[in-house]
């Protein structure tokens, strides 16, 4: 099997935070699902950022990141067509991160900006090809009839669907999700993971979840890599994981014992913190 | 009810209260100071309003009745003062949107951004009035010279409000658009445009709004419109004409901001 992401030597320090990543390398091959869990600054969020090239390695280290067969990022310098790389990677925020004002269509249309001229990306001229595919991806996570509302009247279930849209639309061959399901209700919640595992059964794409809530990571991913202060704790096959090594990765106060095992599609999700506005720069 | 805390409790807590520290203190002397000091400076002397209060009567008089046998003209001038208004501010907006965006330190880099930024603070520190002047001895007299003058400066003023509501938007959305491979121009236009496009419309309008009271009196120096005709009747003492013009601009003015606001209600 090809591998879809290769990550060698990852090292990534923060001057204003805790969170950083120790020399992390780690191996997926195409079409695995895998879930990338850890306590709360674990460094599981920066990792999948640095998948997607929005954030950058030490420019000192020796890393070297690969998706799909396409550089990435080398030792913290982006690669020079970053910009067509990441249009083979479909990423979704936990603060779904659509264009509130525009329309669900518009939005998913988005997703396919890179496969355009720019003459017609930059007048918003969309064709009839183009709106027929995005109108298929809305049919697939069910919000077809939700077309030409504005994605701010959508509820946050809704508009993590329409991001996902967005990445079908993207004809990615990885998805990278980003906390996706942290701050849904359960009933969205387990929706959206049922998506992220059809796509990933259906379509073969290469899917990377980083979650909150382990039984969300063991009742819908193959493959668990958990993460702690920056390292990898444990990377292994879901039927390997035993409560011990939960226990050992969260302390004492948060066991895979809290969490019936026939419940976990049910049990209600942790509210993640949000993560800190940042003054973001737009020039990549 | 104090809810069983004893009042003893209550006046510790109100006693408290942070008190007014000596800086607090220190700064408002140095206003009032300040303020006691700029009556020097700009010769304040209100007792003349009353001492002089018959000769600013029978000043004010003169402009009753409103002259109004030339109302044709003042009309015909007055819809050309607004179409120096549209224009300038027609134009400026055009302007401001590159500019503004070139003046925003979350888009631009620092070497493009101060730069556009000094200019467009020149732009906006300098008077319409004194812009009129000067484009009166550069493109001739008449409204063309109104016309550039108040597109000089609002594009000053429009593009520091452009680049502010730019500079307060969601990032997420337009890391959102980034993730799909898009390039600066298309996180631009779908990532920072939708955020920011009814703040700029407001502004716009609420800039129309002030083009046409400026362009009023643009004419006073020979830039076209109905300054002309207010300056000229002003300067040969024709004052129940003065008056007439007066009652025109007060109503067209008045009949254009209440529009502009009701339209800018809409989009704030």
């Amino acid at each position: 099997m090809d591998n879809a992401i290769q990550v060698t030597g990852l090292t990534k320090h923060f001057q204003r935070s805790n969170i950083a990543l120790h020399d992390i390398s780690l191996r997926v091959d195409s079409g695995e699902m895998v879930s990338l869990i850890g306590p709360s600054g674990s460094g599981k969020s920066t990792f999948l950022r640095h998948l997607s090239g929005l954030t950058l390695a030490d420019n000192k280290s020796e890393s070297n990141i690969t998706v799909c067969g396409q550089n990435i990022q080398r030792d913290g310098h982006l690669n020079k067509h970053i910009r067509r790389h990441r249009s083979n990677i479909g990423l979704i925020f936990q603060q779904f991160n659509l264009v509130r004002r525009l329309s669900v269509l518009t939005n998913v249309l988005l997703g396919g900006l890179s496969h355009m001229p720019w003459h017609r990306s930059c007048f918003a001229l969309f064709n009839r090809d183009e709106k027929q595919q995005a109108l298929a991806a809305l049919e697939r996570v069910g919000l077809a009839d939700f077309a030409w509302q504005k994605a701010e009247n959508l509820s946050g279930g809704q508009q993590q669907r329409v991001a996902i849209a967005r990445a079908l639309m993207q004809k990615a061959s990885v998805i990278l999700a980003d906390e996706p399901i942290a701050s849904l209700d359960p009933a969205s919640a387990k929706q959206v993971m049922d998506i992220l595992r059809d796509i990933n059964r259906e379509d073969k794409t290469t899917v990377i979840i980083t979650l909150h809530q382990v039984d969300y990571a063991i009742g819908w991913c193959d493959r668990l890599v958990a993460l702690k202060q920056g390292k990898i704790w444990f990377d292994l096959p879901v039927n390997e994981v035993s409560p011990s090594k939960f226990s050992a990765l969260y302390g004492q106060s948060e066991t895979l014992s809290e969490v019936p095992s026939e419940m976990r599609k049910e049990s209600k999700p942790v509210k993640s913190r949000t993560s800190p506005r940042r003054k973001a720069r737009y020039v990549a | 009810m104090s809810a069983g805390y004893p009042s003893q409790a209550l006046d510790q807590v109100i006693a408290a209260a942070p008190k007014r520290s000596w800086l607090e203190i220190f700064l408002w002397a140095v206003f009032f100071l300040v303020l006691a000091w700029s009556w020097q400076g700009a010769e304040m002397a209100p007792l003349t309003l009353i001492r002089d209060s018959e000769n600013m009567a029978t000043f004010a008089a003169d402009f009753f009745p409103p002259d109004m046998t030339e109302w044709r003209l003042y009309m015909d001038e007055m819809v050309v003062t607004l179409q120096i208004a549209l224009w300038g501010t027609f134009l400026a907006i055009i302007f401001s949107i590159p500019l503004g965006l070139m003046s925003s330190d979350n888009i631009a880099p620092w070497w493009v951004c101060q730069p556009v930024r000094r200019v467009m603070d020149s732009a906006r520190a300098i008077n319409e009035m004194v812009f009129a002047m000067v484009f009166v001895v550069a493109v001739g007299l008449g409204p063309f010279a109104g016309v550039m003058a108040l597109f000089i400066h609002t594009t000053g003023v429009l593009a520091k409000l452009f680049s502010e509501a730019v500079e307060a938007i969601e990032p997420g959305p337009v890391e959102g658009v980034r993730a799909t491979g898009a390039n600066i121009f298309e996180e631009i236009i779908y990532g920072v445009i939708p955020q920011v496009i009814p703040l700029w419309i407001s502004y716009s309008l609420y800039r129309f709004e002030s083009n046409v009271r400026s362009a009023t009196v643009v004419g006073m120096v020979g830039a076209g419109g109905i300054g002309v005709i207010l300056w000229e009747s002003m300067r040969g003492f024709q004052f129940q004409e003065t008056g007439a013009v007066m009652l025109i601009i007060i109503i067209s003015v008045t009949v254009l901001d209440m529009t502009s606001q009701q339209l800018r209600k809409r989009f704030s």
